[in-house]
């Protein structure tokens, strides 16, 4: 019995001091983002192994189910088609996956081009674990010459930014994550205003002047004024605006261009000086006067 | 099987839980069907090993979590260190034999960690309402697999001379 609460009160207060470092952490890392940098290139790292074979192994058994789905139908047409047409499916996928890999690659090249960016093309090989946080795990890192800010995009538009970058992985804060922020611009009328992640495939507006024009299916560029993110990249779309609301700014919606559960390749953008990082130095932004240069880093490191 | 014995292999299970979590799932799965197995095992701990090394393996479960988000350091350790606590406490009065009784305990264990998780993002990412349903649906997805998982890490982490000893802490996993 004795023991029993002793053993007891052993575990309750090993949880109380636990607890209470956890909170202690919190506070720390979000002063302190290099802590948090080191801490996840270590495990995405020690990962990394699993998930590329994972990713690369995953293509084959898309395929094969793509395959079986395939025959099936094929199968009730005639049996004797059957291995035939397996084995010219198998080669069509593999065909499809070339294609497919090709037409991203081409599409990538082709925004490389257009405008002018230059940088390295990475593989997603995981994503967050839980639902809070909107991040992904890419197979480049600091050997690549990735470093933390960098912005990431896709052929079709914004993707985010490094948030931690190991040897061979880079964590990656998706635009959709709360803790996000974007200098964005519509196309048209050059309304400006932040764009705050909104949950798994949506962002916000924030700032935008209750007399700027915003209509739905508007396109919203990034403005490149926030030295993090090149100019002129799609973010999305204007889902939803609300001008009638009271206070200062309208209320809107933006539906990103990116479908960010089906991403299996993005690029990191290149500096013109080389480096495959922010656009412009994060630590210029201070040279900056605010109005100008708003703070479009990860809300973490406002404190810092 | 000694305590810290148990908490490597604990360790080890928490690791390729978080990369089943974090890629196999997510190729398969859209978001609202994706399981916190974190918390199944974190909830499992709880219940089977009321040791230092049991809140120790809790918090490591919780800091793997927060390092593969690579955000911010402690919400889920400090919401796995919570769920572990209050579970060894109330372990006497749970009586978790049935898998309903099972699934509701993992079910409140995630909605509790949510709820940890979410407050302390909030200091620094703002209100962001629109992940309720994400967390509910992960909350019940979490519930459906408990039955399943629980035997499965009885087999991995708990021996057979401490399941034959009874008990709550070995009913909860005999589902």
């Amino acid at each position: 019995m004795g023991s029993g609460v002793n053993n007891r009160t052993r575990v309750a207060g090993a949880s109380l001091l636990l607890f209470s470092i956890s909170l202690f952490l919190t506070a720390y890392s979000a002063r302190n983002p290099a802590l948090v940098s080191v801490g996840s290139g270590a495990v995405a790292e020690l990962l990394s192994p699993v998930q590329r074979a994972w990713r690369w192994g995953f293509s084959g058994v898309a395929g094969v189910w793509n395959s079986y789905v395939a025959v099936w139908g094929a199968r009730q047409e005639s049996q004797q088609l059957k291995e035939r047409l397996a084995a010219l499916e198998q080669q069509n996928i593999k065909l499809q996956e070339l294609q497919h890999e090709n037409k991203q690659l081409s599409s990538l090249l082709q925004l490389k081009q257009e405008s002018e960016l230059s940088g390295i093309v990475a593989r997603v090989i995981g994503y967050d674990a839980s639902q809070w946080v909107q991040s992904l795990t890419i197979d480049r890192g600091t050997s690549d010459g990735v470093v933390i800010g960098a912005a990431v995009v896709e052929h079709n538009g914004l993707v985010g930014q490094v948030i931690a970058a190991a040897p061979n992985t880079a964590k990656i804060l998706l635009i959709t994550d709360p803790a996000s922020g974007v200098d964005g611009i519509i196309q048209d009328t050059r309304a400006r205003g932040i764009v705050e992640g909104a949950g798994p495939s949506q962002c916000r507006w924030r700032f935008v002047v209750r007399e700027d024009e915003v209509r739905v299916g508007d396109r919203v560029l990034t403005s490149g004024m926030d030295g993090i993110y090149p100019r002129g990249v799609i973010v999305g779309t204007i889902d939803a605006a609300d001008s009638k609301r009271s206070g200062l700014f309208q209320a809107i919606e933006i539906k990103p261009e990116v479908d960010f559960a089906s991403l299996e390749q993005v690029f990191v953008v290149r500096r013109s000086d080389g480096v495959v990082g922010p656009v412009r130095p994060l630590n210029q932004n201070s040279a900056v006067s605010g109005a100008d240069q708003p703070n479009t880093a990860p809300k973490k490191k406002r404190g810092s | 099987m000694n305590g810290w014995k148990k908490a490597g292999v604990a360790i080890v299970l928490a690791l390729f839980v978080l990369l089943v979590q974090g890629t196999l799932l997510r190729s398969f799965l859209p978001g609202f069907l994706i399981p916190n197995l974190m918390i199944v095992l974190v909830t499992f701990i709880a219940l089977n090993d009321d040791s230092v090394s049991g809140a120790l393996v809790a918090f490591f479960c919780g800091l793997l979590l927060d390092l593969n988000s690579g955000l911010l350091l402690g919400p889920w350790s400090a919401a796995c260190i919570l769920i572990f606590g209050v579970l060894t406490t109330l372990q006497q009065r749970l009586f978790v034999e049935s898998a309903l009784a099972l699934a509701v305990v993992v079910s409140v264990a995630s909605l509790a960690a949510s709820a940890v998780v979410g407050l302390l993002l909030w200091q620094f990412t703002g209100p962001e309402a629109r992940i309720i349903p994400l967390i509910l649906s992960e909350a019940l997805m979490s519930a459906l697999v408990s039955p399943i998982l629980f035997p499965i890490l009885r087999r991995w982490l708990v021996s057979r001379r401490e399941a034959g000893l009874g008990g709550n802490r070995f009913r909860a996993a005999r589902t």
